[in-house]
Order: C-alpha cells, then sequence, then structure tokens
C-alpha cells in the first residue's frame, strides 16, 4: 500500500473498497481484496478476500481465502477456504477445500468440497439383499 | 557541462540575494556551464530544450513545483537526468523527492544521484505527484475492467508521487494508486481526513456523470472529465537527494 518501499515486489497489493463506495464490473487482481461498499460483477484475485459486515455482493468469486461477514449472492470458489462468519449471508453455491460457518450465518445453495468430488446415495435392490444402500463418486 | 534554467518568477527582487549565491555556490563546486534566466522575452519551452543538446550532460532547473511540472512536460521520456535547486513558496513535490531549498540542493546536483521515476500522463498532459478531484459525482474507470462509482461528498486523489498529507506512492512500480477519502472539519475547525478506498491500477479514465468536472493536476494544472490516465514508467530520469520519500 502507500508507503516507503521501493521493492514492489514484497509489497502485498491490497485493494479496499469503503463503504461509501460502489463498483460495477469485473475486478481482476493479484492481491488481497477488503470489501465493506457494494459490488456488482465478477472477482477474480489469486490472493484473499475480505468481505465485511455492511458489504454488499452480487458477484461470482474465485480467491485464494473468502472471509465473508456481509451479504453475498453469487458462486463463491476458493482454492484454500471459506468462512461465513455469523452475520453472513450467502446465496449462491460454494466450492472450497475447507469450509467454516459460525453459528447464524445464513447459507442458501450447494457446497461441493475437497478436491471437488460429489458423493451422492444411491439406495438400489441387490439379488441377495432387500434393501442395500451403494455410495458412489461422481467425478 | 550543465545547463541551468532559472524560472522567470525569480526576476522578483526578493530573490536577488540567494540567485547570486547560488550562481556563486555553483561555481565554488565546479560544476558551471551555461545559465539562462528567463524573462517575459523568453519561452520556456525553447529555452528548456536549448539543455538538452549533447554538450551539456544535466539540465538544472531553479524554481518551485510549478517549474519542475513545466519542466517535466517538456523532458518525459527523455534521457538527460533533470536536477532542480528549489527557489520559492511552492515546495512539496521536491520536498518528497528529497531536495532541500536553496543553496544545499547544489550539493545533491553534484552528488548526482540520479533515479528513473514514473511519470503520470492525464490527457497528453505529463504529471509528476497526482491529480485531484471533489465536489462532483465521478465514476472513475479502471483498467477497462471496473467502474468505481463515488458519491458527491467524496474525493478523490490519483497518487503517482504523493497526494495527501504523508501519504507517499511508489514512483517507480508503473501503477497510479487512487485513494478516496472525505473530510471534515471537526468541532474545533481542524479538517479531519478519513481514507475510505483504495486501488492500484495502471490505466483510469475519470468521467463525470453529470456535467464535465474539473480535475486538478500536480495541484496546478485544471483538466476537465473526461480524463484518460496512463503511466509512462521510468518517464524521467531526476537527481534526487537521500532523504526521499519514496
Amino acid at each position: 500500500m502507500l508507503g516507503k518501499d521501493n521493492n514492489s515486489s514484497n509489497q502485498e497489493l491490497e485493494t479496499i473498497i469503503g463503504p461509501s463506495v460502489n463498483v460495477k464490473g469485473n475486478f481482476t487482481s493479484q492481491g488481497n481484496l477488503k470489501i465493506e461498499g457494494s459490488l456488482n460483477g465478477t472477482i477474480d484475485t489469486m490472493g484473499d478476500v475480505r468481505i465485511g459486515t455492511d458489504a454488499k455482493i452480487k458477484a461470482n468469486i474465485n480467491a485464494r481465502e473468502i472471509h465473508i461477514s456481509g451479504t453475498v449472492d453469487g458462486i463463491i470458489k476458493a482454492t484454500e477456504k471459506i468462512t461465513l462468519t455469523s452475520t453472513a449471508k450467502v446465496t449462491g453455491d460454494i466450492e472450497t477445500k475447507n469450509l467454516a460457518i459460525e453459528d447464524g450465518a445464513f447459507f442458501s445453495g450447494k457446497c461441493i468440497m475437497g478436491n471437488g468430488s460429489m458423493k451422492t446415495i444411491d439406495k438400489s435392490f441387490s439379488k441377495d439383499n432387500k434393501k442395500s444402500t451403494d455410495v458412489e463418486d461422481n467425478e | 557541462m550543465h545547463f541551468y534554467l532559472f524560472d522567470s518568477f525569480l526576476t522578483d527582487p526578493k530573490y536577488k540575494k540567494i540567485l547570486e549565491e547560488i550562481e556563486n555556490r555553483i561555481l565554488d563546486l565546479d560544476i558551471g556551464g551555461r545559465i539562462l534566466h528567463l524573462t517575459v522575452l523568453r519561452d520556456f519551452e525553447t529555452s528548456l530544450n536549448a539543455g538538452l543538446q549533447d554538450k551539456y550532460t544535466t539540465l538544472v532547473i531553479v524554481g518551485d513545483d510549478r517549474t519542475l511540472t513545466k519542466a517535466i512536460n517538456i523532458l518525459a521520456g527523455q534521457k538527460k537526468p533533470l536536477g532542480i535547486i528549489p527557489v520559492g513558496e511552492n515546495l512539496e513535490i521536491c520536498r518528497t523527492l528529497g531536495i532541500p531549498e536553496g543553496l544545499e540542493a547544489i550539493d545533491l546536483i553534484a552528488n548526482r544521484l540520479i533515479e528513473k521515476i514514473d511519470l503520470g500522463i492525464a490527457n497528453k498532459h505529463y504529471f509528476i505527484s497526482s491529480v485531484k478531484g471533489e465536489k462532483a459525482d465521478f465514476s472513475i474507470t479502471c483498467d477497462d475492467q471496473y467502474d468505481i462509482e463515488l458519491s458527491t461528498e467524496q474525493k478523490f486523489c490519483i497518487c503517482n508521487l504523493t497526494c495527501l498529507e504523508q501519504q507517499i506512492s511508489n514512483p517507480h512500480d508503473g501503477l497510479l494508486e487512487t485513494i478516496i477519502y472525505s473530510q471534515k472539519k471537526n468541532f474545533f475547525g481542524k479538517i479531519k481526513t478519513k481514507l475510505d478506498s483504495y486501488f492500484q491500477n495502471a490505466k483510469l479514465i475519470i468521467k463525470s456523470r453529470g456535467e464535465s468536472a474539473p480535475v486538478i493536476v500536480d495541484n496546478g494544472e485544471v483538466l476537465k472529465t473526461p480524463v484518460n490516465l496512463e503511466v509512462l514508467s521510468g518517464g524521467l530520469s531526476l537527481i534526487v537527494g537521500r532523504e526521499r520519500r519514496f
């Protein structure tokens, strides 16, 4: 950020969208993003995204780690972790390696975890058993 | 050999003593050369271009921040290093560059610590420090990808080198830093600045959602929206001081 630092390769890039700022469009970045205002579009970053309590996001988000305390409507994908705090309101699908949801968070959507494989339960009848349950992996 | 250009406002009698001291110091340090004093009859651009001849190793301007901003619009992209001897009242950019006022600056010219710094370009006008705007419904398009919408109460400063007090940018990264902020007077009448948002981009377009609005470049030149901004990386070779703030 601003400051006496001549070595730009070591300087962590952080973008801040303040509470009274409205952003529209496709936001792409190499660094971290902190949102307290509103954003309508897409977010694509190699860094982390932090969404504040009063933030209102209508966007698909791709990031490394995503920490949500505000309102998000969109598909959210994190390569490492997604955290929903108690004030989070998320409408949309989530895909991540790790997920943490605090008591009080609102989440409505599908959730894909781990390496992206989805487990379904298939109830079928075998020859010998009247009822059996198979779990199959859909890759 | 050096080429020295003294700005026209220095013809004021109050500067006579300091100018004599400067010229004597130049001779003492053996960094003399051609000295040109601007008057109403001499054009700044023509005079400065005379200093671009091969026989001169360094161009030195004597004046204030306004002198510097006039010079960079002529010298942008040139390889010859530019030195400054700050004299006058408006010297904020010079201070950020670590260049002391008056006679001490001549020692820097002799030491010749040269740095290539980025220059900003605003509608074909070069700037070194910042572009500011306020009191209009501005929107800023960033890297042709997204728009930032500001309210009338908000101000913005797009920095290449420095903008707000104590806020110094990196003039080597090929980027412009946008700061959105608001200012209010507290109970004692003191202005308090609240930083709101921060972005880094290589290309910006400043528009206003209503009528065309003014933006101020380097605390001097006024341009009307829309204003296209980009960066000329390493656009200026400058003799700077060790006390520079970047």
